[in-house]
């Protein structure tokens, strides 16, 4: 456990001494974070004008307005409809993908320069390109989704297959294993925790995607509500959406970190 | 004859490298024959050529003229390339890239190091790191236009919030996991705090920092062709925008080409970097 | 066939394992070289040699994992092309699986034949009564140290009820002690439940210990420098170390060994082609 970086010296300032340690001291730090935000962002808000910067306690009532008037739930469902069909596409054919390349060793050694080309590839300059070949509305807004989250998943799965440990094949193989066997006992098992860190990572580009995608694939949308937003130059109701957007963010993020870590169970050791 | 084939995998380690991270130092790639590497150019130029027929043949057989193709983006990038929007567009977004690159590096290493070091510090800072790490930064933009006005800070600002917060994240993590022998050693020589940070702190956080530079170019591109599109801003992301607008789709191509490959050399110079500067570094 | 006492023996009953001439070649190198000996139904036979030659790749072709380039094996009076039944397999770094508990691991050759749940957990409860892992079938291979994870492995071997066991270098990665007692509870299970028993090791002393007989590896390409029959009755426990038998077993095989290792040109490139054995199954041929 790292300690906090003090000089040699026995030079604790008193501040120190006054604080309590351990579980205490972590606590008050988050929630000092914590306050001196709402602080900083109230004071700041008080301090400029309104299309700048709102404070707080107005953002709240934004958000309570946008709530009460049925645009961000609205948006909500329309957003999070796309994600998840986007996600789960994603996320299936990124492992089958990924399982794919790992089995086929020419396949994959062939495609290899693309698919490191198309994971570089910034997927948001394809969303015009996109618009162009296949319109506004739902199923694009998916398709970008999916663009997104599909790399991630397909390059954790194939790293994860592709990296067995031969002894264990050796294992399946000297019991007499099926091909099925193979792949039930030992390649799905080994390969899901890989699969489910892609899933973190899908779980986090997908989000930009779909905000990206709202931009400009449709009305509809916490993306879309966004721009129009800006156009009104509605500072206090853009911050509100911009933190439910935040909060999503992080409780996503903190579902997939939960969800890797029971799949990973097993390789504490590894 | 059967035990030689193994039929679920063929496992070949040359294959399995990460190819997105940072290869430090360590894993000597095992000898190819010249036999198989040739195979591999061979199976590689046939699968791009295969996938550029199938393109070009459906983009002709199925889709409207506007659409982009292959032989149409071949036949573009003469006169595209030559084009000064062109290269103005190119030189604006490179320039905001790198330009927002390496203000991140500057203000994520300090922002790592403190917090990886100063627990304190960074619990209170944690929360917003990680907030903001969550979040999709593109959902600022409009928010960050309203400030900035449709200009290029806003496009730089963008870049630098994209681009700070993994390399803050990463920095810090190899602060917090600094080996307390290291700590321990400069505290049983009472060697002094700048001393510490210096000479220990920082070159023990370069395969982090490193690590975060390769995550946040990938962002930051993400970042300058978002602002550029709801910015309207003379750049590779507007070129594309505008001519996939007017239909001049196979024009939009080639610029996406240069995005692509401005990426994988930024990248590419990254794991250069990791490769020269940290042959110590053994990737875990 | 030598023993350095002078009486002669042989395989008890016919003999189950055959190995016939046996060569194995990667490319232009030549590892195996007409390599040849039985095993009987209830026999175990040790296989020593320095590392690198081949002991390892002379395992997998029996327990037909890789196919030799020249000569036969063959088990029951079947070749062996492919992992037959009835061969049960103990590797040197465990092969657990890592996401399956013990109980899991040891089912797995079970699982594999299909059999009925509740008669494979009877007999995976007792397996692992029998190696002493009690209370741990629930317990993941990262919680268990390395001696109870080797058990798990042995269990499993022995889920199958096989009639040949296969172990390649099963002690090697444990600690002095742990060794030292998993060798003498090996011998006491293959008393109570006898099969023909490959045990390949590097070390002299166990493989006299372990072994009925002692099959030789030397030279480069590995031959069959010699078989010894050790002559130690069963049962054996920690004293057959100390008895004169012993002795003058390992003096012998020292002296075979040694001869070996002492040729001049051999020594040089005596490095660990086991790993470049593994490398070249892997890239395959």
């Amino acid at each position: 456990m790292t300690q906090a970086l003090q000089a040699p010296a026995a030079d604790r300032s008193g501040f120190r001494r006054l604080v309590p340690r351990g579980r205490w001291r972590a606590a008050l730090g988050y929630a000092a974070g914590l306050v001196a935000g709402a602080v900083v962002w109230q004071v700041v808000g008080l301090n400029s004008a309104s299309f700048v910067f709102v404070p707080l306690t107005s953002t709240m009532s934004s958000l309570g307005g946008l709530i009460s008037d049925g645009s961000l739930p609205s948006a909500l469902a329309s957003s999070f409809s796309v994600y998840a069909v986007g996600e789960v596409a994603a996320i299936v054919t990124g492992a089958l993908v990924g399982l794919l390349f790992a089995r086929q060793m020419i396949l994959r050694r062939a495609f290899e320069p693309y698919l490191v080309a198309l994971y570089a590839t910034p997927m948001v300059a394809l969303i015009p390109f996109l618009l162009a070949l296949i319109g506004y509305g739902f199923w694009p807004k998916v398709v970008v989704v999916s663009l997104f989250a599909f790399f991630p998943v397909e390059f954790s799965t194939q790293r994860g297959a592709q990296s067995i440990a031969p002894e264990l094949l050796d294992v399946a193989r000297a019991f007499r294993t099926s091909e099925r066997g193979i792949w039930r006992h030992v390649v799905v098992p080994y390969t899901l925790p890989y699969l489910m860190t892609g899933v973190r990572q899908a779980l986090a580009r997908g989000l930009v995607g779909m905000i990206a995608g709202e931009f400009f694939l449709s009305a509809g949308g916490l993306g879309s509500l966004l721009i129009t937003q800006s156009e009104q130059f509605d500072t206090g109701a853009m911050l509100a959406v911009t933190f439910v957007i935040t909060l999503t963010g992080v409780l996503l993020m903190a579902a997939g970190r939960l969800v890797e870590r029971r799949f990973a169970r097993w390789r504490v050791s590894a | 004859m059967a035990g030689e084939r193994m039929n679920a995998l063929t496992l070949n380690r040359r294959g399995g490298r990460a190819r997105n991270s940072p290869d430090a130092g360590g894993a000597a790639p095992e000898a190819e024959s010249r036999r198989e590497r040739v195979q591999v150019l061979l199976a590689r130029i046939i699968a791009g050529l295969a996938l550029l027929v199938i393109w070009q043949v459906c983009a002709v057989t199925f889709a409207p003229s506007y659409i982009a193709r292959p032989i149409g983006i071949l036949a573009q990038i003469p006169s595209v390339v030559g084009s000064e929007q062109f290269l103005s567009a190119t030189g604006s977004t490179l320039l905001a890239v790198i330009e927002g690159l390496a203000i991140a590096i500057v203000l994520g290493t300090a922002a790592g190091l403190v917090m990886g070091r100063l627990r304190d510090i960074d619990r209170a800072l944690r929360l917003y790191v990680d907030s903001f790490y969550a979040m999709p930064i593109v959902a600022l933009v409009p928010l960050l236009t309203v400030w900035f006005g449709y200009s290029p800070t806003a496009r730089l600002v963008v870049v630098v919030m994209e681009a700070v917060l993994p390399v803050a994240f990463s920095v810090a993590e190899g602060g917090r996991t600094l080996a307390t022998e290291f700590t321990d050693v400069a505290r049983a020589y009472r060697a002094p705090w700048w001393r510490v940070w210096l000479g220990i702190a920082l070159p023990a956080s370069m395969p982090y920092l490193l690590s975060g530079v390769d995550l946040a170019i990938g962002r930051a591109l993400v970042g300058a062709v978002v602002a550029e599109f709801i910015a309207s801003l003379n750049g590779l992301g507007y070129f594309i925008l505008f001519n996939v607008r007017s239909f001049h789709e196979d024009a939009a191509m080639v610029a996406l080409i240069v995005l692509v490959v401005f990426a994988l050399v930024l990248r590419g110079l990254v794991t250069l970097t990791v490769r020269r500067a940290l042959p110590w570094y053994r990737a875990r | 066939m030598t023993d350095p006492a002078g009486s002669t023996a042989g395989p008890a009953g016919a003999p189950l394992i055959r190995v016939d001439r046996l060569t194995k070649t990667y490319g232009p190198r030549t590892v195996l070289s007409d390599v040849t000996f039985d095993v009987g139904p209830s026999e175990i036979v040790s296989i020593v040699g320095p590392s690198g030659c081949g002991k390892t790749t002379l395992l997998r072709c029996i327990a037909g994992l890789t196919a030799p380039n020249g000569g036969t094996v063959s088990i029951s009076g079947r070749t062996v092309t492919e992992p037959p039944e009835g061969v049960g397999v103990v590797f040197q770094h465990f092969g657990l699986f890592p996401w399956k508990t013990v109980f899991g691991n040891v089912a797995f050759g079970l699982t594999v034949l299909g059999m009925e749940r509740r008669e494979a957990a009877r007999r995976v409860h007792e397996l692992i009564a029998m190696v002493g892992l009690d209370g741990f079938e629930n317990s993941y291979p990262y919680q268990l140290s390395g001696g109870m994870q080797q058990r798990a492995g042995l269990a499993r071997a022995l889920a199958i009820d096989p009639t040949v066991l296969v172990m390649d270098e099963p002690f090697a990665s444990l600690d002095a002690q742990t060794r030292d007692l998993l060798q003498l509870e090996m011998l006491r299970i293959l008393e109570h439940r006898p099969a023909a028993t490959i045990f390949v090791t590097h070390s002299i002393d166990e493989a006299v210990l372990m072994g009925d007989r002692i099959v030789i590896l030397a030279g480069r390409p590995s031959h069959v420098a010699d078989i010894v029959d050790v002559g130690i009755p069963h049962p054996r426990g920690r004293e057959a170390v100390d008895s004169e038998r012993f002795r003058v077993v390992r003096d012998y095989l020292w002296s075979v060994v040694m001869k070996d290792q002492a040729v001049p040109g051999t020594t040089r490139d005596r490095g660990d082609s086991e790993s470049a054995d593994r490398h070249h199954e892997r890239t395959g041929e």
